[in-house]
């Protein structure tokens, strides 16, 4: 039984006997990317599960222990948490939480003292959180992230993007509905031995295995049919997350369209791009700022690479980051990067550039980067693309399904009818 | 409340389903969002007394009950009971000097009154009023916000009110017209420019540059600027930017400058991060993007530092240079009259809360701590609340006027924004200060971030004592609901001041 130990300011550690006990509990966030992180977790020591509960107890939880007036993204996550607490009745004292704190002037910063706050309410107080960011915030004695693991994770955030463009690609147009559906319960089972590897690098197995699911894909039977291609953009939460955003990618391809969704990975880099941008600004270290230049430019070499060998096998892949940065000059300054900041606007702009002008702006209620880089940007985005079919989708927890569906029913059937039209 | 109503509707739920669904979101409401209660049992106990005429409906009585598992227990006269602990105060509080004013049976029956609209002309809120006028010659006003509009002989205008005092003072700020200027800028009175006006007039005029700001605020310069506005739920202070740069557009500057400021002058060092929040630091590149009838040559809306002067001169230089005879050299000295003058306003804010401090406790009167950002002291989003609550004679603080006085280490939040750090500060302040002083936070409509903020002043309160009072407030002016429970507020405090001197 492991003890538990705190730091000097009280907060609980993840100490190294906890590291061997206890189930990290992970939020869900992105279905497509996470199922990988917990496997990469799962191989270097540490036992990570993933949390896929969807029903009504945990909206509740999250009402009850977060002020009712904070995002639904948080809402959500202490929800689910102490919901899946609650449901372990016998080792509520084996289970560890793990968060990530991205920094930045959005108030999605402070969920980890939130949660901590809600905990505390609930009297699960022995719970320890663990932050996983990239800034050597709060660290504990039982979680490191080691060189491995960190390419590990890298790794799933590529296979990911790339596991999720294809089946967004092929889906639609299946011969054989469930086929798809299939492939992938069949790729995630491949991939659990795949991520169990001991040395550093694998950058021949990574692309081995990458080349190995393109082709997977490319044999799927299609049937020839035009579809309307619909993007989805938005707080980063509620953009992926199925419970955040009430299923919408199901809720879409439902309506017979295509569904158009950003890799993740952008993100990422656009966090650690906008810091360097602020040292670059408003000064900082300057060797910060070229580590982090560093660390985009080698994920985009790795990247391209990706991107080169999905478009030889006849899919269409994501444009580099330095090009989707680009395409908001004067539109949006860069400099605007709290929460999803330009990177939301550049997203709707290359969806628009790449076919897929009809476009659901996903964002919790109240969310305050969005109004500015999201709902702000329309009316610029309209002038310069007539053509652009948006539509902005408000997440809450007391906003209604129906309302919801209505706002986006009429943007799938003005996709249909501008597709009508077109041909 | 309303759509999930339609949802379950289209769900085709049954009548009786959606009713007992409504009972049950009564109750959960005020358990968990207006209580913020977790453990019922533990904080209250297990035996539950419920009054209000709400539960005289079984349904809510029986969701309350299932709710929260505990044995409740609803007296006859639930409905009433607030009626009669009102009467039995009152009952208490009567002297024979304030004897009843009720009116006999005979007097009732004979009693006729007659209501008439009118619109104060006292002071430039306008206020509407209702002049009720009774046959027995006396008048009831209401409407009003101060004791002006109630006809009444009395004037609070020496009371200490922070708010007042600071909008006077800014506005001040404003250069006469003189020839040597080499150019006009225009300046919007929006969001954080209620804090930096002091830093942009004096350096601006070490430019030769005149400075002009946008008319004061109003219903009208709201509606002016209306249709640009491309976010419903944002909150109130932003949207009357629109209405700024329309009026400043009208008064023909030759630059109009609205800069976006993501960090904000470094304050107090212990605070996690000093951050303008999301809307006040990117704010002007919404007004680039919507208000695009404009000819938006002349919007200059640079990306500044006010923490870095080289920085901050070199942008703002490049921004200049193509209108007006600027150099880098003037540039740096303006830059330092500026930041002089900032300062100054500052402590001048400062010393006059603490002098307000002084003069409630000199002359023994009710204070409270109007605690909002910089830009609630425009009296269109504050809607008149400081004159309202001076007119119940009590002196009216603002939270960046006393919170230098404490540093509050200990928040349980990420501490990163500055005007939330003032928010957390003078909480603490407030929070060592005796029964006469007390905290109202104001909540624009829609900010995301006073979720965060509004939970750790209530937790900072709360641990020495102090009640927490939260107005909301948004386009609609309704003073009425505030005014009620300002008055509660402020009798519950007189209540708490007399059991002090008692003990």
């Amino acid at each position: 039984m492991a003890e538990l130990k705190y730091d000097r300011g009280g907060r609980l550690l993840f100490t190294e006997a906890m590291r061997k006990e206890y189930t990290i509990l992970i939020p869900q966030m992105a279905p497509y990317h996470f199922e990988y992180f917990v496997q990469a977790f799962n191989t270097e020591g540490y036992q990570a599960e993933l949390l896929k509960t969807t029903d009504y107890s945990l909206i509740h939880e999250g009402m009850k222990y977060a002020h009712n007036d904070i995002c639904i993204p948080a809402m959500l996550v202490i929800g689910q948490f102490i919901d899946a607490i609650k449901k372990r009745k016998h080792d509520q004292d084996k289970v560890a939480l793990i968060i990530t704190q991205t920094g930045g002037g959005c108030r999605a910063s402070n969920y980890i003292n939130l949660l901590r706050k809600a905990l505390k309410k609930a009297k699960l107080e022995f719970v320890p959180i663990i932050s996983l960011n990239a800034g050597g915030l709060e660290k504990n004695p039982g979680f490191k992230v080691s060189p491995r693991l960190l390419h590990k994770l890298h790794d799933a955030m590529i296979i990911g993007d790339l596991v999720m463009t294809l089946v967004h690609q092929t889906r639609p147009y299946e011969a054989y509905a469930g086929h798809v559906d299939q492939l992938k319960v069949k790729i995630d089972k491949d991939l659990e031995t795949y991520f169990n590897h001991k040395t550093l690098f694998s950058w021949k197995r990574s692309k081995k295995k990458m080349l190995e699911i393109l082709k997977a894909f490319q044999k799927v039977k299609t049937i020839d049919q035009v579809k309307p291609k619909v993007g989805i953009v938005g707080e980063i939460y509620v953009k992926y997350s199925p419970l955040g955003n009430n299923h919408l990618e199901e809720t879409l391809e439902k309506e017979g369209v295509e569904v158009v969704v950003p890799p993740l990975y952008d993100f990422f880099l656009y966090s650690f791009d906008s810091r360097a941008h602020d040292i670059k600004r408003y000064g900082g270290r300057k060797a910060e700022r070229w580590l982090l230049k560093a660390i985009v430019w080698y994920v985009e070499i790795r990247r391209e690479k990706i991107r080169k060998a999905i478009k030889k096998h006849g899919f269409e892949a994501a444009i580099s980051y330095k090009k989707l940065k680009s395409l908001v000059h004067k539109v949006i300054d860069v400099g605007t990067h709290t929460g999803e900041g330009w990177l939301l606007t550049a997203e709707m702009i290359d969806l628009i550039h790449h076919g897929a002008p009809n476009i659901v702006c996903t964002q919790p209620f109240g969310c305050l980067p969005n109004h500015i880089a999201g709902k702000g940007m329309f009316k610029k985005l309209k002038s310069l693309h007539p053509e652009s079919n948006i539509v902005a989708i408000d997440y809450d927890t007391s906003a209604s399904r129906i309302n919801q569906l209505n706002r986006i029913n009429l943007m799938v059937s003005n996709a249909f009818r501008k597709l009508k039209e077109g041909k | 409340m309303n759509s999930s109503v339609k949802q379950a509707q289209a769900d085709a739920a049954k009548t009786e389903d959606i009713s007992a669904g409504l009972a049950i979101s009564v109750v959960k409401n005020a358990l968990y969002k207006v209580i913020r209660a977790h453990d019922v049992t533990e904080e209250y106990g297990d035996k539950i007394l419920v009054q209000g005429g709400t539960f005289n409906n079984d349904a809510v009585l029986r969701a309350f009950e299932r709710e929260t598992g505990v044995m409740v227990t609803r007296p006859e006269i639930a409905g009433l009971m607030g009626a009669f602990g009102a009467a039995l105060l009152a009952q208490k509080e009567s002297t024979k000097e304030n004897h009843t004013s009720l009116l006999s049976p005979h007097a009732l029956k004979t009693f006729t009154y007659d209501t008439r609209r009118a619109i104060c002309n006292k002071c430039e809120n306008r206020c509407p009023l209702t002049i009720n006028m009774f046959n027995d010659g006396k008048k009831y006003i209401s409407g009003n916000r101060c004791e002006k509009g109630a006809n009444l002989n009395v004037s609070f205008d020496e009371l200490p009110n922070l708010y007042l005092y600071k909008y006077q003072k800014l506005h001040n700020y404003q250069n006469l017209p003189k020839k040597d200027y080499q150019g006009t800028i225009g300046l919007p009175l929006v969001m954080n420019m209620y804090e930096n006006i002091p830093f942009w007039v004096p350096f601006f005029s070490a430019l030769k540059l005149r400075t002009i700001f946008s008319d004061r605020s109003s219903k009208k310069l709201y509606e002016k600027g209306q249709d640009t506005i491309p976010s419903d739920t944002i909150c109130y202070p932003a949207k009357l930017a629109h209405g700024h740069i329309e009026s400043l557009y009208e008064k023909k500057p030759d630059i109009i400058f609205y800069p976006n400021i993501p960090y904000n002058i470094l304050e107090k060092v212990h605070a996690d991060n000093h951050y303008n929040c999301p809307v006040v630091a990117h704010y002007p590149e919404v007004v680039e993007a919507n208000m695009t009838h404009l000819d938006l040559d002349n919007f200059l809306q640079p990306y500044l530092t006010m923490n870095d002067k080289k920085r901050f001169v070199d942008e703002v230089h490049t921004m200049l240079k193509p209108y007006f005879n600027v150099s880098k050299h003037t540039m740096k000295m303006a830059f330092d009259q500026g930041m002089e003058s900032y300062q100054a306003f500052r402590k001048e804010v400062q010393e006059e809360g603490e002098r307000a401090l002084a003069y409630a406790k000199a002359h023994n009167l009710n204070t409270l701590v109007l605690a909002g950002r910089p830009y609630h002291i425009d009296p269109e989003i504050n809607h008149g609340i400081p004159k309202l609550i001076r007119s119940l004679n009590v002196v009216v603080i603002s939270e960046d006027a006393i919170n230098h006085l404490h540093d509050e280490k200990d928040v349980d939040v990420l501490n990163q924004w500055t005007y939330h750090t003032r928010l957390y500060d003078s909480a603490r302040v407030v929070a060592g200060l005796n029964a006469r002083v007390n905290m109202v936070q104001l909540v624009s409509f829609g900010c995301g971030l006073d979720a965060i903020t509004s939970d750790e002043v209530k937790l900072i309160l709360e641990k020495e004592g102090k009640l927490y009072t939260q107005i909301k407030i948004d386009e609609i002016s309704n003073l009425g609901a505030v005014n009620i429970r300002l008055r509660s507020l402020l009798s519950t405090m007189n209540e708490e001041a007399k059991d002090h001197g008692r003990t």
